[in-house]
């Protein structure tokens, strides 16, 4: 391993890490270009809001991988892989947390039946009715996203990275978070009071269900669940392959299998240590991925723990 | 075949001038009835902005084609009616930070003194969200603000 991380995903990480400065910096400017309009308009107020929150996965990420390549110290004697885990946790909490208060927020306003005052503004000498920049920020909120969501998909799942996958799928998403407010916004211009607030509990529920969906993938890790696919709550495809393939080498033992961060843990329970086993051979997928198993324990017959007998 | 695009953006073009709308329909109403209901703030016999009120209400009135109907009052009662729907625009003393800003719609001040209790601005209410009708109000009190 180089620096901390396997020399087989170097390059895509650093790609990564110039993918997640760009993100931040375009973010940035969207985020002002959006907050120098915003007005009274709740779409508009929930999708800045959500475009804030979408800098937290970047950050995130930076964060975590600053600690990875972090060697192992006398404190933190197993390194720091799993600061990848809880850092996704922390993004998790934050995403479902605001979710929910932006929809309480814009469904009080439906039932409150609030009607939002759009104001002209005064520009190079005209009136320009300030829903039409709101209008152009929200579509170019959309852009930069859709392509930097793209762009880190297919790296997400070469690094098995679940905070850069949820970055990239929020991102790649985020075409319908502006369009839905530029559609609230259009339709507040056309005389309809609740256009506003619908698109606000439609982008704020799109911000609760990404949230939910990260807390239940970081507590799979956190909880030393068994390796998800990436995104999703079933089993990992490839840590299936190496359970079968433990299984089949040592049929009296009992596998467990965990993830810390994008590593994958293997312990055979009830057999004694091999010591021919070579980590990369064992490896029943790709080549090019066997960095991903990280760890194989043996624990010798009879010296399991309570946990684990369950 | 052709046509369909040049077509869009003329039904593009003639719903965007229409934007914004007012969703109760005042100002649509306003020029309809050709009157507006006005709510003048009593202001303890003083006649300070008293034309800048004046020359509001004609600004309005040339730009609508209406006829104010005036009524005078406390503002609570009268922006509470404003809120309602009852009158059009409410016109009077308010501080910077007034919390009637949230219930309605407070203008750019078409005038502005300083006295023994602080900054205070004369300024149009209006109902709020009627975008259209606010639209107007906000073009004419800037006007008016812009006078001498």
């Amino acid at each position: 391993m180089s620096k901390g991380v396997p020399p087989e995903i170097a390059a895509d990480l650093e790609r990564a890490v110039r993918l997640e400065y760009w993100t931040i910096g375009w973010m940035i400017s969207i985020v002002v270009a959006m907050g120098a309009v915003v007005g009274s308009s709740q779409a508009m107020r929930t999708a800045l809001i959500e475009d804030m929150l979408s800098l937290i996965p970047a950050i995130v990420f930076l964060v975590a991988i600053r600690f990875e390549r972090k060697a192992p110290s006398r404190l933190f004697p197993f390194g720091y892989q799993r600061v990848h885990s809880l850092s996704f946790m922390i993004s998790a909490v934050a995403l479902a947390a605001m979710g929910s208060l932006l929809l309480i927020e814009s469904l009080m306003t439906l039932v409150r039946q609030e009607h939002v005052t759009v104001p002209p503004i005064h520009l190079f000498g005209e009136d320009v009715w300030l829903g039409w920049l709101m209008v152009a920020a929200l579509l170019y909120s959309v852009v930069p996203p859709v392509i930097l969501g793209r762009m880190k998909l297919p790296l997400a799942r070469r690094l098995q990275d679940e905070v850069l996958h949820t970055d990239a799928l929020m991102q790649k998403a985020d075409w319908m978070t502006g369009l839905a407010g530029a559609a609230g916004v259009i339709g507040l211009g056309l005389g309809y009071w609740w256009a506003d607030a619908v698109a606000a509990t439609i982008i704020s529920f799109s911000i609760l269900q990404d949230g939910v969906t990260a807390l239940r993938i970081a507590t799979a890790e956190l909880a030393d669940g068994v390796p998800r696919e990436l995104g999703k709550s079933n089993i990992d495809p490839e840590a299936e392959q190496l359970m079968r393939k433990l299984e089949g080498q040592y049929p009296a033992a009992r596998i467990r299998l965990r993830e810390t961060g994008r590593y994958i843990h293997a312990e055979v329970c009830g057999v004694d240590a091999d010591p021919r086993q070579n980590l990369k051979i064992l490896w029943p997928g790709m080549p090019e991925r066997s960095w991903r198993l990280a760890q194989l324990s043996f624990v010798p017959p009879n010296k399991e723990t309570r946990t684990g007998d369950s | 075949m052709k046509r369909w695009p040049i077509l869009c953006l003329a039904w593009a073009a003639t719903c965007c001038s229409d934007i914004p709308k007012d969703p109760e329909g005042t100002l649509d109403r306003v020029r309809a009835e050709r009157r507006f209901q006005v709510g003048i703030i009593a202001a303890g016999g003083s006649r300070i902005g008293l034309d800048r009120q004046v020359l509001m209400l004609r600004r309005v009135s040339e730009a609508t084609g209406a006829d104010p109907i005036l009524q005078t009052g406390a503002s609570g009662p009268l922006l509470t009616r404003l809120e309602e729907g009852e009158l059009d625009i409410v016109i009077g003393q308010f501080a910077p930070a007034s919390p009637w800003g949230k219930k309605v719609t407070l203008l750019p001040p078409i005038g502005e003194q300083v006295s023994r209790d602080g900054h205070i601005l004369l300024t149009v209410a209006a109902r709020n969200g009627e975008n259209a009708w606010i639209g107007l109000l906000h073009r004419e009190a800037r006007a008016v603000a812009a006078k001498p």
